[in-house]
């Protein structure tokens, strides 16, 4: 369970941008909610939300591998 | 990215990271996971070749994340950087982390989901991963289609033919059953799973993506470390291993069943209704199940369907019935009620 926990806050952690989301005005459309979180660089500089296309194209640029988390 | 503990976000920067919120849009030809997980982790290559997948699951909501851990997500994301690393050299090793794809790519477009999300009305209509289960069968339900086992036995672990893998690390075998399969190929604990079937491992999902692809009879190739060397094993899948994957607990699991849970006898429930072997207890319903609208009743226990003896598991009933009959089927069940037996038809929803 102790360990269970450690997971999940930890995968919480890593998950700011959804923090994030859940303190916008309930009215933001899925897209200002995503500018909005990308936007917010001191939050979480490098994290997209909801947006696998902006993922795939950055990673072609940077050459990195994509980490995207389902949740 | 300061936040992020236990070395992940150190990890992390060398990915480009992405959160997803739901499967609208999803490329299931590409995405292949346990969909019913809480939480999942996906590794790829901008071209869409997949590294490896993170996140197991095997029980309910209370113990949906013990077999998730921060040293398991850093091992997992440090091989698939490896992998990175060595690509394209290792594009063919990669070819089986991609399975074949389902009738229907898109979880909007599948049939049986269709219509309840039509709607792009976030986030009432979000499509959670568990409905694409849903989608891809219900869909084959309504088409008169039996369900095959890989699509009821999801997600195998290797559990199933004696290999326990470590949760800090889901390459790593923690132990080995006696007489099993695994034991018989000659895989020891402590060795670390490198390649099964020449597919590199990063994770244990990854192992249960191979078997969730694998016929039932496969010879697979299993590739170890151990204590510097390399070996190469080889496990005769046989007999009914997949059939040992329990999925009752599956949020997803509600489609397959007919408005109730069940749970097995116990001798004297057993005795009292006249059964030698199988049969199970109809637990209390919900007030909209249309089992309870069908005339069943919670305690209700049920002997036989369609002349088919009932068997002794939920699991093994619910197979039964999406493998030998068809939705709107009629459908007669012999129960023992309050001492006395009695028949209830009902069509399969």
């Amino acid at each position: 369970m102790q360990r269970s926990r450690l997971f999940a806050s930890t995968a919480l952690a890593a998950l700011l941008a959804t923090f994030a989301a859940s303190r916008l005005p309930a009215g933001d459309t899925p897209a200002e909610k995503r500018d909005k979180i990308n936007d917010n660089t001191e939050i979480n500089p490098s994290w997209i939300y909801d947006d696998l296309p902006s993922a795939i194209a950055k990673a072609r640029r940077e050459n990195k591998p994509i980490f995207a988390v389902f949740r | 990215m300061a936040r992020l503990e236990g070395g992940i976000g150190d990890l992390a920067k060398d990915f480009v990271c992405v959160r997803v919120i739901q499967m609208r849009g999803i490329d299931t030809s590409v995405f292949q996971f346990d969909y019913d997980l809480t939480w999942c982790g996906f590794f790829l290559n901008a071209d869409l070749t997949v590294y490896g997948r993170y996140g197991s699951r095997n029980a309910g909501r209370d113990k949906s994340d013990q077999l998730m851990s921060v040293d398991g997500l850093k091992a997992a994301l440090t091989k698939a950087l490896a992998l990175h690393k060595n690509y394209p050299a290792n594009k063919a090793t990669l070819k089986a982390k991609t399975g074949k794809p389902y009738a229907q790519k898109l979880p909007e477009t599948m049939p049986a989901i269709a219509d309840q999300f039509k709607q792009d009305d976030l986030p009432k209509k979000c499509i959670h991963c568990h409905h694409v289960w849903r989608g891809i069968r219900r869909t084959m339900m309504n088409a008169k289609q039996v369900l095959p086992d890989t699509l009821i036995y999801l997600y195998p672990f290797p559990d199933s033919f004696g290999m326990q893998m470590e949760t800090a690390d889901g390459t790593k075998v923690r132990q080995v059953v006696k007489d099993s399969i695994a034991d018989k190929a000659g895989v020891k604990a402590g060795d670390e799973v490198e390649a099964v079937s020449g597919t590199p491992i990063v994770s244990l999902a990854d192992i249960q993506f191979i078997l969730q692809n694998c016929a039932d009879n496969e010879n697979l190739k299993v590739e170890v470390a151990r204590g510097g060397e390399k070996k190469s094993l080889t496990a005769n899948l046989c007999g009914d291993w997949r059939k040992s994957t329990d999925f009752t607990w599956r949020d997803s699991c509600y489609d397959l069943r007919i408005g109730f849970q069940s749970e097995a006898l116990t001798a004297d429930e057993r005795k009292q209704a006249g059964l030698k072997d199988g049969g199970l207890k109809i637990k209390p319903m919900y007030a909209q199940s249309p089992a309870k609208k069908a005339g069943f009743q919670d305690g209700d226990i049920l002997l036989s369907v369609g002349g088919q003896p009932i068997p002794a598991t939920e699991r093994e009933f619910l197979a039964l019935l999406r493998q030998k009959f068809l939705v709107g089927q009629k459908l007669k069940f012999a129960l023992h009620r309050g001492g006395k037996k009695t028949d209830l038809t009902m069509d399969l929803p």
